[in-house]
């Protein structure tokens, strides 16, 4: 560092902080916003140009660059070195300034290899959102966008180096794609889509795909949905494929139903899960004879039901269930308050023995209920 | 088998006593003032600059590892923080000069989460003031004319939009 040479002469104090190299001063400034970092290029002419050598851009609002730049990426080749790492965009403006630059924002620093990307307006009003060259972007490692925004995924997607998405956004369309986006994503270690209206296309989700074992949670009003499997079973392009899932077999699937008076959906999640091995449902409901047209559980050879005493599912559902090894009864008298518990062995149908005895603690019941 | 449990069992013995003995390991840091503080080899991991340096020379004996760059009372400092788990509070508490210190020697250490909540901290300290402030905050000589200073403000006139000059 030849500055420091330079400077010694200089008093006491101003030497100390030129001992704080170039790095520290950078990690320092990554922690303002680029306004603010720009702003240091006054004090002297060591920070002069320091704030174009910090890899991230944290951009509050647009309008002003816009205003001295003709376009972003005048700004960007400016304002950043060769490649970013991060690039932040948070406009808590009513106005749409940051929203109508974004899609320029996100195609500049895609070019500049960003890894990071984390992007929230808070305007109100909607608006259809492009980001072409982001969904075959080979650096991009997180995507946060959250927004009143539809956002147009293309057919076209290649992101080798995805591990968390997180949308927050009013949709996504069209949804195959969104599908898409997740099965081409090959290191996609955590998936979050939470709708910012009622009544989207998909309900709150999340995938966590960790070593071999996956994990899905789906929730909207109505249910609970968690389904793991232990294995390297990818069945989440099935999960996303439709809103019921009948090509799921390997898996636990635990189910908790909130609301009574919603026999047609619970029924279309029932088929869905049909093909299931493991299936824990937790339904408290006023009427304990079933309107549910239940369908064959060809596969499933666990049953554990959680239901009101009385329920007629408790008789109906194991005639449904040709395979079922393994069959416990969890009787409440009250919501989420189990008073007891039945377990047997299963063979051809036929209770063989009452394991009822040597129950171990619940354990999947704390899973599902966190899941809230 | 009852033979081979009692060896597992002499191994996974001397396995821990060897983690004790590790454990009880001290390093010996001189700082700058040429006061000695001995401090417990866990201690050190954080300091990747001088567990490099350990991982590197493997002995056995008690380590001196000099710091001519850091003072005790920096240094006594930095231990707080460390055993405070790295409270925002106390981080709160220090006075600029030593949080610049601080964040100095955390780079010159390579201790990454100290040096990041100094850093942050700075950057709260500074954010959002004037000019004149931050030059004061590093001790900043203005080394621009008049002139320079003028050409600077128009380049980046987006970025000085708002801003309070006090």
């Amino acid at each position: 560092m030849a500055g420091r040479r330079r400077k010694k002469k200089r008093e006491e104090g101003e030497d100390r902080i030129s001992k704080l190299s170039d790095d520290v001063l950078c990690h320092i400034l990554s922690f303002l916003t680029t306004k603010e970092a720009t702003v240091t290029s006054l004090l002297s002419r060591r920070w002069r140009l320091l704030y174009s050598m910090l890899p991230s851009l944290h951009i509050r609002c647009s309008k002003q660059i816009i205003q001295h730049y003709s376009n972003v990426d005048i700004f960007v080749a400016k304002h950043t070195p060769q490649n970013i790492t991060a690039f932040h965009l948070h406009c808590d403006t009513p106005d749409y300034c940051c929203a109508y630059y974004a899609e320029e924002w996100v195609s500049a620093v895609v070019a500049k290899k960003v890894q990071n990307i984390d992007i929230s307006f808070c305007h109100s009003e909607e608006i259809v959102l492009f980001f072409n060259t982001l969904f075959t972007s080979s650096t991009l490692v997180t995507l946060n966008i959250t927004g009143s925004i539809h956002l147009h995924i293309p057919s076209s997607v290649h992101l080798p180096n995805l591990n968390t998405l997180n949308l927050r956004v009013h949709s996504c369309f069209p949804l195959s794609n969104l599908c898409k986006l997740i099965s081409k994503s090959p290191a996609l270690k955590l998936f979050y889509h939470r709708p910012k209206f009622f009544g989207s296309q998909l309900d709150e989700m999340k995938i966590v795909h960790n070593s071999g074992q996956i994990q899905v949670f789906y929730a909207n009003w109505l249910c609970d949905l968690f389904i793991e499997s232990d294995g390297d079973y990818d069945f989440i392009s099935d999960v996303l494929a439709l809103r019921t899932w009948p090509k799921i077999v390997r898996v636990k699937a635990y189910m908790t139903v909130h609301f009574e008076a919603t026999s047609f959906y619970v029924d279309r999640i029932l088929g869905g899960l049909r093909n299931v091995e493991r299936l824990y449902m937790k339904y408290f409901r006023d009427r304990v004879t079933p309107s549910h047209s239940l369908p064959q559980f060809n596969n499933l050879v666990e049953l554990r039901l959680v239901l009101r005493r009385n329920d007629s599912l408790f008789d109906k559902f194991p005639t449904k269930c040709p395979k079922l090894k393994v069959l416990e009864f969890n009787i409440m008298d009250k919501l989420s308050c189990i008073t007891e518990r039945y377990r047997f062995n299963v063979r051809d149908g036929v209770r063989q023995n009452d394991l009822s005895t040597r129950l171990e603690p619940f354990k999947h019941r704390t899973k599902v209920e966190n899941a809230d | 088998m009852g033979e081979r449990g009692e060896e597992w069992e002499a191994v996974m013995l001397r396995k821990a006593e060897e983690e004790e003995s590790k454990a009880v390991k001290k390093v010996k840091l001189v700082t700058s003032d040429g006061v000695t503080m001995e401090v417990e080899i866990s201690t050190v991991k954080e300091m990747e600059t001088i567990q490099a340096f350990m991982n590197a020379t493997d002995t056995d004996n008690s380590i001196i590892f000099p710091l001519p760059k850091v003072s005790s009372h920096i240094l006594s400092r930095i231990m707080e923080l460390m055993s405070g788990e790295y409270d925002q509070e106390l981080v709160k508490r220090l006075s600029h000069e030593e949080l610049k210190e601080i964040c100095m020697v955390a780079n010159y250490l390579n201790m990454k989460t100290l040096l990041h909540l100094t850093a942050s901290a700075i950057a709260n300290l500074i954010q959002n003031k004037s000019v004149e402030f931050v030059r004061h905050f590093f001790n900043i000589i203005n080394d621009f004319t008049p002139e320079e200073e003028v050409q600077l403000r128009k380049t980046h006139e987006w970025a000085f939009e708002g801003v309070d000059e006090d």
